[in-house]
């Protein structure tokens, strides 16, 4: 092409630079662009994220509550094994001791009587048999038990990465002081109140026993 | 019913009591028990067994291992085995059966029910 042809951006480098910001100004065009249109999204998102810091901050508190309960919770479980297993026991031993009487009385009766005794020592067989429910139960309960052991262990761990999240990262930190602010009023004793409430040991405690009982009645 | 010795194996004091007085209204009174497979094993080196009664849920070890360690034994590879568990799901019926047991009853059983078992399994 003639040397009087080309345009004056074509003829040296300066052209080639002009052409470049032309490409980046359009970029930048685009950008804004793109900028405008993601605006309103972010601006949902921060007041999605400002109405969900309360509820995260009361899921947290609830959730450490729950997690400290859980060891108290297994402990009823296995008390309630062993509490069982003990009266069931007792009852298995009355049922024998009345065989037994049965069976002694059986010398002295009549066939007819003999019949009867036989009976009500069947009966008695069938209850102590019914006692199964004991283990079932204490099975069903070591299940449940197992759960709550594992919810715990999962719920630890959570809580220590949180802790190291909350130590390590400005971000985390910056979260948490935004959480600390926007829930200053927020009345979270009453909460931790209301749990306790709920979920207070209401089974009588074995380290207490009749005779201090009866002591503190006649103090 | 079986002159050799009845071992039964079972976690829970309440269950090996109603099995040992089940066993005898059966008429079988040459019984050992042990706590759990761990238990039952150090039991049977003492004992000539004719019958193995065992539960599946308890510590140390549980039915399934006990069972296993049973069959691999060579001295023991023939001795009946009666499982008897609260685990009533037919995939551990089936384990079970794959791993030897000669009969199944699941918790609560009664009297008559253990009766037959034992005597299918020892005829």
């Amino acid at each position: 092409m003639p040397e009087l042809f080309k345009t004056p951006f074509e003829k040296s480098s300066e052209g080639d630079e002009f052409g470049n910001m032309v490409s980046t100004i359009s970029q930048i065009r685009e950008f804004f662009k793109m900028g405008d249109e993601i605006t309103p999204f972010l601006t949902e998102l921060f007041a999605f994220l400002k109405d969900l810091m309360p509820l995260m901050t009361e899921v947290n508190q609830s959730l450490h509550l729950s997690t400290d309960k859980l060891p108290a919770a297994s402990t009823s479980i296995s008390k309630a094994t062993t509490t069982t297993e003990a009266a069931t026991f007792q009852v298995m031993d009355k049922l024998e001791d009345i065989t037994g009487k049965l069976t002694r009385l059986m010398d002295k009766q009549g066939d007819q009587e003999m019949d009867l005794i036989q009976s009500i020592q069947d009966d008695i067989m069938e209850t102590m048999d019914t006692l199964q429910f004991q283990d079932i139960a204490a099975q069903q309960l070591e299940h449940a038990n197992r759960i709550l052991e594992a919810i715990f262990n999962r719920f630890s761990s959570l809580f220590e990465s949180l802790d190291r999240v909350r130590m390590t990262s400005k971000f985390g930190q910056a979260i948490l002081e935004a959480l600390r602010e926007e829930n200053a009023g927020e009345n979270f004793e009453k909460h931790s109140a209301d749990f306790h409430e709920v979920t207070k040991d209401i089974i009588r405690n074995d380290n207490v026993s009749q005779d201090d009982i009866d002591q503190l009645f006649n103090s | 019913m079986i002159d050799k010795t009845v071992l039964y194996v079972d976690d829970s004091p309440t269950m090996r009591r109603i099995i040992q007085n089940a066993l005898n209204r059966i008429g079988i009174t040459n019984t050992v028990e042990a706590e759990n497979g761990k238990d039952a094993l150090e039991k049977l080196a003492g004992i000539d067994p004719g019958m193995i009664i065992t539960d599946w849920n308890m510590p140390e070890m549980n039915g399934e291992e006990f069972v296993r360690t049973v069959r691999e034994n060579e001295q023991y590879k023939k001795v009946p085995i009666l499982m008897v568990t609260t685990r009533g799901m037919k995939d551990d019926v089936m384990t079970a059966i794959k791993l030897g047991v000669n009969g199944y009853v699941v918790k609560p059983f009664t009297v008559d029910v253990l009766k037959a078992k034992i005597s299918d399994i020892i005829s």
